[in-house]
């Protein structure tokens, strides 16, 4: 085993028993220099004499208050990740990593939805303290879109307006001067036509836009308040 | 070595050791092994209790390109080593009076 493979190993082993890291650190430090020290050619020997990374890692473990008898594998696994939810890696038995574990388990369901109550709160708060920001700005906008929409409107009923107005006109004039009624006939027709076109596609666009609408608040409503997740959690 | 090495005795070797001059891991471990049988894997939890009870400090130093951890001995440090050595005497020369016969009473 070379030093890399060496050290390596010792720092997996002491991660796997949830050694502070500036204690890692400190005990890596050490070995390494100790190889370097000892010689570029000799790190199969110092490998040797300082025997398995693993007893090593336990010893230093033992060493921080970390106990790992028995299944040292198993049971590390297992310590492991309570250790790194509390953030707590000092001078913790395995034993007391069972506990933890427990307590985390249990902890995080607790403090997950508690959280999101609280979140949800926080959050409903600032909507309504900052309504004097986002109020005039969404009055602002529906304004806008109204007077748009108005006079899109009105332009569309002013032209199926002068359509009627020509059909009638021309159908009436065609029995003085067939010519002109006609003319303003085929206009009116026309100014129908264009409104026929113009009418349909935008209908359904009002349509899809409004239930689009519709869902966008929904799903905006969820997204704020985390609804889905509670429902997930739970 | 047929006989074990306490820590204690293991802790006032090293403190004896860097006293005479500030050293670094390695060396301190091939000094002590002229006495007695120890590894470097011995010798670390050993400077790392002498650190934290402030015994002994660190410093880093230059070496080929690399920093050197060098072992220092503090104020308390001296203090302790003077202490265990009159200890040593002490354990010394009793344990002569019943193992080599010497001295007539203990």
């Amino acid at each position: 085993m070379n030093r890399l493979d060496f050290l390596t190993e010792l720092r997996y082993s002491l991660e796997q028993g949830g050694l502070q890291k500036s204690e890692i650190d400190e005990a890596l430090r050490y070995y390494e220099e100790i190889f370097l020290d000892a010689g570029k050619d000799n790190e199969e020997q110092t490998a040797k004499n300082l025997g398995s990374p693993k007893e090593l890692a336990r010893e230093i473990l033992i060493e921080n208050g970390i106990h790992a008898d028995g299944e040292p594998e198993f049971q590390m696994e297992d310590v492991k990740e309570p250790f790194e939810n509390h953030g707590n890696k000092e001078q913790n038995t395995a034993q007391n990593g069972y506990q933890y574990n427990y307590g985390g388990y249990n902890g995080t369901i607790n403090a997950g939805n508690s959280g999101n109550a609280k979140n949800n709160l926080v959050k409903l708060l600032v909507i309504l303290l900052t309504f004097p920001i986002w109020l005039p700005c969404a009055a602002v906008i529906f304004a806008i879109a109204a007077s748009i929409f108005a006079v899109g409107a009105a332009l569309v009923v002013a032209l199926a307006a002068v359509g009627f107005g020509l059909t009638i006109g021309g159908i009436v004039s065609i029995f003085y001067v067939p010519p002109i009624g006609i003319a303003l006939l085929g206009c009116g027709l026309i100014a129908i036509g264009l409104f026929g076109l113009i009418v349909c596609p935008i209908a359904k666009l009002i349509f899809k836009g409004a239930v689009g609408l519709v869902n966008g608040i929904i799903g905006l409503i969820r997204k704020i308040f985390n609804i889905g997740g509670v429902r997930a959690n739970g | 070595m047929g006989f074990p090495v306490s820590a204690g005795l293991l802790d006032s070797m090293v403190l004896s050791v860097v006293e005479k001059e500030d050293t670094y891991g390695y060396e301190i471990t091939q000094y002590l092994r002229k006495a007695v049988d120890v590894s470097e894997s011995t010798l670390y939890p050993v400077l790392r209790r002498l650190q934290k009870n402030e015994l002994l400090e660190t410093y880093d130093k230059e070496y080929m390109g690399r920093n050197r951890r060098y072992y220092h001995v503090t104020p308390q440090g001296t203090a302790a080593l003077k202490d265990y050595r009159e200890q040593w005497k002490v354990h010394k020369m009793k344990v002569d009076s019943i193992l080599l016969n010497e001295g007539e009473d203990i």
